[in-house]
């Protein structure tokens, strides 16, 4: 689990959105802003769906054991994995974090300029093969 | 001579930048709406609702609208006709009462219900909402002094028990 969460958050994603938003020819400060935001998403996707694997009649007890602690991911997952349908998160959270990055590369590809754009489908392309 | 200084360098404008940025703010407030639900604050009633909520409460609400909406005019004829009527034909002023009776606490409720939903889906301001609210209670308070009785003997113990209700429930979120 942490593995494959670990795949997501690691540098690969904020290198390919990095390079892509440089071809795209954003200001290094909206880079910043653009990767920050979009890597709270993906933080947010992941809380958001080991959340929903923990029963109810748990949540609070976590709740509490979240307030004191910094790493959120790693103890929602480990508890994740041994109250809920390992397969079933696994499988939600990759479906959830596929979405949000397809939601933004789509936009980015909409959103860039004409003359870039076979440059930026042909980085794209590359990185998913 | 002073030489003149050489022009401040400009960042450049980027529109195509702020406008990503833009979409990834609006997909991570959705995403974070879709992974801990979203919540609003109800005026009056300093109470938080979510959105299932909300739309429990839409049609409840909107059934009250329309049926204090019906309602406003026959309050008004009973208002009017109070002094010239209720000398000559009491019984006519006693059933407009009884309808104007109805009417404010149709608008009564509506607004106790109206209220939470208007401003939990944003399409009410505070301000308008307080306005709606004074005015359904103002109504409310005109048909009761019109007949001059009380809530029971009006509406009868099964709505009056209901109104009660809305009334202990609102009471009780503003004192949580």
């Amino acid at each position: 689990m942490v593995r494959i969460i670990n795949s997501y958050m690691n540098k690969s994603i904020k290198d390919f959105l990095k390079t892509l938003l440089d071809k795209m020819g954003i200001n290094p400060q909206n880079q910043e802003e653009i990767i920050k935001t979009f890597t709270g998403t993906l933080t947010v996707t992941m809380l958001g769906v080991l959340t929903k694997s923990i029963p109810e009649e748990k949540q609070k007890e976590l709740g509490e054991k979240l307030a004191s602690a910094n790493n959120w991911i790693e103890i929602l997952s480990k508890e994740a994995v041994e109250l809920g349908e390992k397969e079933e998160i696994v499988k939600n959270l990759n479906e959830q974090l596929k979405v949000k990055i397809d939601e933004l590369i789509d936009n980015l590809v909409t959103e860039c300029p004409k003359e870039k754009r076979t440059e930026v489908l042909a980085y794209v392309e590359s990185f998913s093969k | 001579m002073p030489e003149p200084s050489a022009p401040e360098a400009q960042p450049q404008k980027d529109n195509l930048g702020e406008k990503i940025l833009g979409f990834c703010h609006d997909q991570y407030n959705k995403t974070v709406e879709f992974a801990f639900g979203k919540q609003v604050y109800v005026p009056f009633t300093d109470r938080k609702v979510s959105r299932p909520e909300l739309w429990l409460g839409l049609p409840v609400a909107s059934a009250f609208i329309t049926s204090a909406i019906t309602e406003i005019p026959i309050i008004m004829l009973g208002v009017a006709s109070k002094g010239e009527l209720f000398s000559q034909n009491p019984e006519v002023a006693v059933g407009l009462g009884l309808l104007a009776a109805a009417g404010g606490v149709g608008v009564g409720l509506a607004a106790a219900t109206g209220i939470e939903v208007m401003s939990g889906i944003r399409t009410m301001s505070e301000k308008v909402a307080a306005k709606l609210h004074e005015k359904a209670k103002k109504r409310y308070e005109k048909a009761k002094q019109i007949l001059g009785k009380d809530e029971e003997k009006i509406m009868g113990p099964g709505l009056t028990r209901g109104v009660k209700a809305v009334r202990d429930f609102i009471s009780g979120q503003n004192n949580k």
